[in-house]
């Protein structure tokens, strides 16, 4: 296809623009994940990673495989609006996986996962008649359900 | 062992494309080469996910064996390769070698463009890795969750069909299923195995994107598209997020540039791996269901309509051989393990057709698109096509229109389920709008240069200009 010299200047104009446009827009990508890696991954890890931790206890008592019930009071700090209480779910179970994690507290083994203090009251414990077992200190409990198996 | 666990699917990958295609000419040139390369990553991640799966289903949780296993397919394929590569130079006159013609300064700078800009993806890529290896929301409660629980399962890896049904259980299982088969030859299930993936898909679009088209209309064309995908700032964090929509974006793009690349060069084992990816397109998400309806209507259109109805039904059956195996298996996987999907129609048909006659639904789901479409470059791509002089290549024309069908019929089933949804309308749009246009901006970026007038001629023209004949002592 025979292309006129304005047409091939024209194109080469466009080329620059698309490629300065790619190297402005992938270069915002880097300097703001640079920015927050400066900022905080560096220093304390990212959130998840750091989640996990919590857990570490709690996974080393818990049998490898099977179901246990959740009970939590307010979602993960970085998880905000609607999604905050699912996803603190969600992130028990990727956290605890494979063991099942259900939202609900009838299961003979329950893991409590509390980001605010006081931890569930003694009332509240007694009308769901559980008993805490281990306390790892850091807001994660687990709890054994009084007359379950 | 990981780097065992990504290069053994990438040699299995190439070995079988190249030993369906029985050698013939594939390695012909570097642009070839290259191609084949990235048709065999995403082939070969594809399959071992599916054998992966399927092992875990009839002979319960991969060890060893396994492995053994999966590096025996890869000495047999590159036994069967080689056999093939020299049968095809026994059988072939060897072609001339082309006098290469010297390449236009300006092309130059679009590659050192192109390379600058590789460079500076992949080291944004990898920080933003570093924030988040776990992977963004849907990555960690969807996929990355699956796969803890096929490896970390053993042989009550089902119960991952027990967890909360939000977490989207009916979704297959391609990406937890290669994950997870990373992790067994490392033997642990570090988190960075997910994101080496994300990177793997991530830059294999930019690689069969670029190859395709270097291929098919001269490797400048090939840099450009690679440079507006990577500058889509959008493919680069959701990559990176190791969102599944990029997996399917190459998916969606590998199995359409099969399908050209058969219509150009007739090799016919192209329409079968072209059937592969479509059906490894489905495996990756309930979406690439939707692709494989799109790629159905577009074939039949555009075939019936340049070659007729009993060339249809001939590459239908070539489609068919690539296609059916993966299929049996999603199908196997919907009837026993996933629930029923919550997203089309979930309030039945009455509410939903009076959504549909509400305008200002319309409005907010365009005036979305719009939005999405301008941050991801597309203004500057209407500007550069302006300065191109609004002409399209005329050859390309059934090619062009291959992909627009395609793309047509996704946008217009995106834009239903929108229209009907049962989520408030600006949640749902705003949560996954761009995820879901960016499964189709590989396919929409190099339809757009398959469109648009080249610097360069390709290596298929220059192929046919030697009067070299492609497609002979093919397997299909």
């Amino acid at each position: 296809m025979k292309t006129s010299p304005y047409v091939r200047w024209g194109m080469k104009f466009g080329i620059a623009s698309l490629l300065v446009y790619a190297v402005i827009s992938c270069g915002g990508v880097l300097s703001e994940q640079y920015k927050v890696y400066t900022q905080f991954t560096r220093h304390s890890g990212d959130p998840i990673s750091e989640y996990e931790k919590r857990f570490t206890g709690v996974r080393q008592i818990l049998p490898q495989k099977g179901a246990v019930g959740f009970l939590s009071d307010v979602p993960a700090p970085f998880l905000k609006g609607d999604d905050g209480r699912a996803g603190t779910l969600y992130l028990t179970q990727y956290v605890l996986s494979p063991v099942v994690v259900y939202d609900n507290a009838q299961y003979p083994l329950v893991v409590g996962n509390f980001h605010s203090s006081p931890h569930p009251s003694p009332e509240l414990l007694k009308i769901l008649r559980l008993r805490p077992i281990a306390n790892f200190g850091n807001g994660v409990v687990l709890f054994k359900r009084e007359g379950m198996e | 062992m990981l780097a065992l666990g990504i290069i053994i699917p990438i040699i299995i990958g190439c070995a079988f494309v190249h030993a369906v295609h029985r050698g013939g000419g594939l390695l012909s040139d570097r642009s070839h080469v290259v191609n084949c390369f990235f048709i065999g990553t995403g082939t070969g991640i594809g399959i071992t996910s599916l054998l992966y799966f399927l092992w875990l289903q009839f002979l319960g949780s991969p060890g060893t064996s396994y492995i053994i296993a999966e590096v025996m397919v890869a000495l047999c394929l590159i036994g069967f390769s080689a056999w093939t590569v020299v049968r095809a130079k026994n059988s072939r006159t060897s072609p001339g070698q082309k006098g290469s013609d010297p390449v236009p300064r300006f092309c130059r700078v679009i590659s050192a463009g192109f390379w600058g800009l590789l460079a500076l993806s992949f080291m944004g890529f990898l920080l933003a890795s570093l924030n988040t290896p776990h992977g963004d929301w849907d990555a960690w409660a969807m996929w990355n969750l699956k796969a803890r629980f096929l490896f970390l399962g053993g042989d009550q890896w089902r119960n991952l069909f027990s967890v909360t049904s939000d977490l989207h259980l009916d979704y297959p299982l391609l990406l937890p299923g290669f994950i997870a088969r990373c992790w067994t030859y490392v033997g642990d299930d570090p988190v960075v195995v997910p994101a080496v993936v994300a990177a793997v898909f991530t830059f294999s679009t930019v690689g069969l994107m670029y190859s395709a088209l270097a291929v098919l209309r001269g490797r400048s064309q090939g840099f450009l598209a690679g440079i507006v995908l990577m500058g889509t700032s959008a493919f680069l964090r959701d990559g990176a997020g190791q969102y599944a929509d990029v997996p399917l974006g190459y998916y969606i793009l590998l199995s359409t540039v099969l399908v050209i690349l058969h219509g150009r060069e007739n090799i016919q084992s192209f329409l079968a791996l072209a059937g592969l990816a479509a059906g490894l397109a489905a495996w990756t998400k309930n979406e690439g269901v939707l692709f494989l309806a799109a790629f159905a209507v577009a074939h039949f259109t555009t075939t019936l309509y340049t070659q007729g109805i009993r060339n249809y039904f001939s590459q239908l059956m070539k489609l068919s051989y690539g296609l059916f195996p993966v299929l049996a298996v999603i199908i196997f996987f919907k009837w026993w393990y996933a629930p029923p999907s919550s997203v089309v129609l979930a309030e039945g048909v009455g509410p939903a057709l009076e959504k549909v006659f509400q305008a200002s639904r319309h409005i907010i789901i365009i005036k979305y698109i719009l939005v999405e479409f301008i941050s991801f470059g597309g203004l500057l791509l209407i500007f550069y096509w302006g300065l191109s002089g609004l002409r399209m290549e005329k050859a390309e024309i059934s090619a062009i229109v291959f992909s627009i069908i395609i793309l047509s019929i996704m946008m217009a089933g995106y834009y239903f389920i929108y229209l009907t949804t049962s989520f408030p309308l600006d949640w749902h749009l705003g949560t996954s709008l761009r995820r879901i246009l960016l499964q189709l901006w590989p396919l929409f970026v190099f339809t757009y240069f398959l469109a648009l007038p080249s610097w360069e001629p390709a290596t298929i023209q220059e192929t046919s200009a030697t009067g070299e004949k492609w497609g002979t002592g093919n397997l299909l």
